[in-house]
């Protein structure tokens, strides 16, 4: 009998950092750009971010060399996707009114 | 009424959904690329069957397939989304096309038909349906 915002995860609860899940879920792989235009983050915000989310081990970032340029490459990995995908069912609880019922949710 | 609690959580999930719409829509490219690329395996296969007889021939083919082949790719890398399970799905879509040439619908083509046109381009048809397939499957889902 736990309130499903105890059961919310820390590395994505911030807005941003759900927001960035939100955009590498959605895909295989996106380039850093897309991400902070999509998420309207500066570069630096973004790198920190993506920092916290790369140690709980839910990102990985990947750098390519073309030609002269430098792109970086992110993709969330297995153990980002289950874990956004429970952040959103535990999202859709609270925002359904659910939360406050005794037992609307149990520990993983 | 909704607490603000609620509210945060649905505040939260629109966002969500937003950016991972916005994210799908930019790979909508990929089904094009999956269509242009069963069409280069469909014109290769053909003219290599019916039109290039020669050691030339098949040369000069070969270096009009890698070409286009590179300038597709290009294209590709030029794109900043990638749909989930996009090399999944192009890799499935090059196995069953090359494995059926290889090894099942080639060999009987060139055995019943020779060089003759239509067959092969039947055939070449058949073998380049997964990347219809694949883009069918891709613009339905971005």
């Amino acid at each position: 009998m736990t309130h499903p915002r105890k059961l919310l995860d820390g590395a994505i609860h911030s807005p941003a950092r759900f927001s960035v899940m939100a955009t590498l879920n959605a895909v295989e792989k996106v380039e850093f750009g897309f991400v902070r235009d999509t998420v309207e983050l500066s570069d630096s915000a973004l790198s920190q971010h993506l920092t916290k989310l790369a140690d709980a081990g839910y990102v990985e970032v990947s750098k390519v060399q073309e030609g002269r340029r430098t792109r970086t490459w992110l993709s969330a990995t297995p153990a980002g996707r289950a874990a956004f995908e429970q952040h959103v069912a535990l999202l859709n609880l609270i925002a359904g009114g659910h939360g406050d019922e005794p037992g609307a949710a149990t520990e993983p | 009424m909704p607490n603000e609690r609620e509210l945060s959580a649905r505040a939260a999930l629109e966002a969500a959904d937003r950016a991972g719409r916005r994210t799908r829509e930019a790979t909508s490219w990929y089904a094009t690329y999956l269509l242009a690329t069963g069409l280069l395996g469909f014109t290769w296969i053909l003219v290599l069957n019916t039109v290039a007889e020669s050691m030339a021939g098949h040369l000069v083919v070969g270096a009009a397939v890698v070409a286009a082949g590179i300038v597709l790719e290009r294209w590709a890398r030029a794109h900043a989304a990638h749909p989930r399970g996009a090399t999944r799905r192009r890799l499935t879509a090059m196995v069953v096309w090359f494995g059926s040439y290889l090894f099942v619908v080639g060999p009987l083509v060139r055995w019943q038909a020779g060089n003759a046109v239509a067959p092969w381009a039947a055939a070449s048809a058949l073998m380049a349906s997964p990347f219809l397939v694949a883009a069918l499957l891709e613009r339905r889902r971005s």
